[in-house]
């Protein structure tokens, strides 16, 4: 029986969630990307001052060591920025170091060798396998209703044995690398020296950067994206197409992981088969995406942070390379960095409400 | 009242022998409903009465069994969300459908973003309307800026962005079900002052709700409804909030 009378609104009031939270820890949550620049910042001129003064203990500030990073940071944050736009979304890929694998052996193969190709094509196939892997990803997560995390577990194993088949060594009967010469223009135009430490591979990163900020923060995918991944049934009622905006983004998300596999195959002359395996690309990528400030739950997040997120990675790997630490311990910082990250951005988030 | 051919006494909607039964269970038994221009129309009546699921009906979410609708006299379908917005009708919920993590301006053209050619939206015409649209329908204080997120916001801010988002897409109909309910006394105050002004602006709403105070505040007519039929229309000069209470309490 309801009440005609009655004053239930006070009570609801004081039951209502109050309306200012904490300005401060709403601006930390609304410009996350400053927090991690500052990090960022200050790890990096720790690095930097330390090697500077005792350049026999750590050879990060090394010219060498520069150009490493160059090379090397691009391609994790190119990974990075199509694992956190679909993360935006509110889904996970983690199957981009299968498509990161795939996608330079079937530029490699087909250039190559009995078939041939010329290269321009072969990327085309390679750009072709890539929207491939992403619209069979998207289409199970969403029209089969699997979660992707589960979905692309199996697309990444299943790609595991494609790549398995077709790197296997007809002697030795065991997965092989497979050399990857695709000339000296594909060579400088996506892995030349441009000045100093400086390496193509760091444009690339910057144009990658720029059509992803363009899509998610000035176009209508962006907008669409947001919506889905900040509040489903909300995006349906105003008449998003949630699902195709997912299998857009899981798309997104191959066709970088893709290119930064080609920018690694070009690299290093080499496609390998560890690429998909022992990299742990995905944990990286994740990582980097989450301590950039995207929320592992969709709906909000940054490419500058992102790729920031990238460079901690990256640089904390480099330097646990240049003091000789095992390789374990890299995995274990993957690991608490994740968990800190996500515990962090869920912290900052409650304060910010209150 | 006035006779038929005069186009003010053609209501902006009616909603004529509606009936729907969920297997056994009859919810709408031939129920008639409209709703004139300008108007705060209350749709009264106890938990079951069947106005739930009248409201779902004109919001397009669920079909009726039989019945027909009319827009200013002309006969319209509005059997799904899109057909019953393009018939001016938009509905907004208790809880409301906003994304919190994103800012004003977007979910104000979340689902409908100007864009250019290549699909680049266009932010300054978003950001100087989102402010027009801030200004002229809702004047509620605490609103500084359109890039101010949802999350931000308190219960009645986000109702009457809610509200402003539905008014400015040039629906003439609103649908409010139990808009107030989660809201402070003073938010209150404010979204029953937004239906009165939005009605006088040619805005009709239809106000769901249980508590019969803030209906007879504001409502210029009330539809009394119990077991799934309309028991009473009357106007506010006609009747009294005891009238109403007994009404309700009675069927």
């Amino acid at each position: 029986m309801s009440t005609p009378a009655g004053p239930t609104n006070a009570e609801l009031a004081a039951l209502r969630r109050p309306a200012a939270g904490n300005p401060t820890w709403r601006a930390v949550r609304n410009y996350q990307a400053i927090n991690i620049v500052v990090l960022v910042t200050l790890f990096l001129g720790f690095c930097t001052g330390y090697s500077l003064l005792y350049p026999d203990q750590l050879r990060f500030a090394s010219l060498g060591n520069l150009s490493v990073l160059s090379q090397q940071v691009p391609v994790t944050a190119i990974v990075a920025i199509g694992v956190g736009l679909l993360m935006i979304g509110g889904e996970f890929d983690i199957a981009v170091a299968g498509t990161f694998t795939l996608v330079p052996f079937v530029v490699a193969i087909t250039s190559a060798g009995s078939w041939g190709w010329p290269i321009g094509v072969s990327l085309l196939a390679g750009l072709a396998v890539a929207l491939l892997i992403g619209l069979m990803n998207g289409m199970i997560t969403t029209r089969l209703g699997i979660p992707s995390f589960i979905a692309t577990l199996g697309t990444m194993f299943f790609m595991r044995g494609v790549i398995r088949f077709v790197s296997l060594n007809p002697t030795t009967k065991q997965p092989d690398n497979i050399a990857f010469f695709p000339g000296d223009a594909l060579k400088a135009l996506l892995g030349g020296q441009i000045i100093g430490p400086i390496y193509a591979q760091m444009l690339w990163l910057i144009g990658v950067a720029l059509i992803g900020y363009a899509l998610l923060n000035r176009h209508r995918f962006g907008n669409h994206l947001l919506l889905t991944g900040g509040n489903r049934d909300a995006a349906v009622a105003v008449g998003v197409p949630v699902r195709n905006v997912k299998v857009t983004a899981f798309m997104l998300c191959a066709v970088t992981a893709g290119f930064a596999g080609i920018l690694q195959g070009v690299r290093i002359n080499q496609v390998e088969p560890s690429f998909a395996t022992i990299s742990g690309l995905e944990l990286k990528a994740i990582a980097a995406v989450v301590v950039g400030g995207t929320s592992l739950f969709g709906g909000r997040g940054a490419i500058l942070g992102i790729i920031l997120g990238a460079v901690l990675i990256e640089t904390v790997d480099n330097i646990l390379v240049l003091i000789s630490a095992p390789e374990t311990i890299f995995k274990g910082f993957l690991g608490a960095t994740t968990i800190l990250a996500v515990i962090l951005n869920t912290v900052i988030g409650r304060r910010a409400r209150r | 009242m006035a006779n038929a051919t005069d186009p003010a006494s053609v209501p902006l909607f009616e909603a004529r022998n509606i009936s729907k039964s969920y297997g056994h269970v009859n919810a709408l038994m031939d129920v008639n409903f409209e709703v004139r221009q300008k108007e705060v129309v209350g749709l009264l009546g106890d938990n079951g009465a069947g106005k739930s699921t009248l409201i779902k009906i004109l919001s397009g979410v669920v079909n009726p069994d039989t019945g027909e609708f009319r827009r200013k006299g002309e006969k319209v379908d509005i059997g799904s969300r899109r057909r019953s917005e393009a018939a001016g009708i938009q509905t907004i919920y208790q809880d409301i459908a906003l994304v919190r993590s994103m800012s004003i301006m977007r979910n104000i053209y979340a689902g409908r973003e100007p864009t250019g050619p290549l699909g680049f939206l266009k932010m300054r015409e978003m950001r100087t309307t989102s402010m027009q649209i801030l200004e002229n329908y809702v004047r509620i204080a605490g609103i500084t800026s359109p890039d101010l997120m949802v999350e931000d916001l308190s219960g009645g801010q986000a109702q009457a962005v809610a509200i402003a988002r539905a008014v400015h897409f040039k629906r003439d109909i609103l649908l409010l079900d139990e808009p107030t309910s989660a809201l402070s006394v003073r938010e209150t105050e404010k979204v029953l002052a937004i239906m009165r002004e939005l009605a006088e602006g040619g805005v009709s709403c239809v106000f769901v709700t249980h508590n019969l105070y803030h209906a007879f505040r504001v409502c210029d007519r009330f539809v009394v409804m119990a077991h799934g039929r309309t028991v009473k229309s009357v106007v506010k000069a006609d009747t009294s909030l005891n009238e109403l209470t007994d009404l309700i309490m009675t069927h």
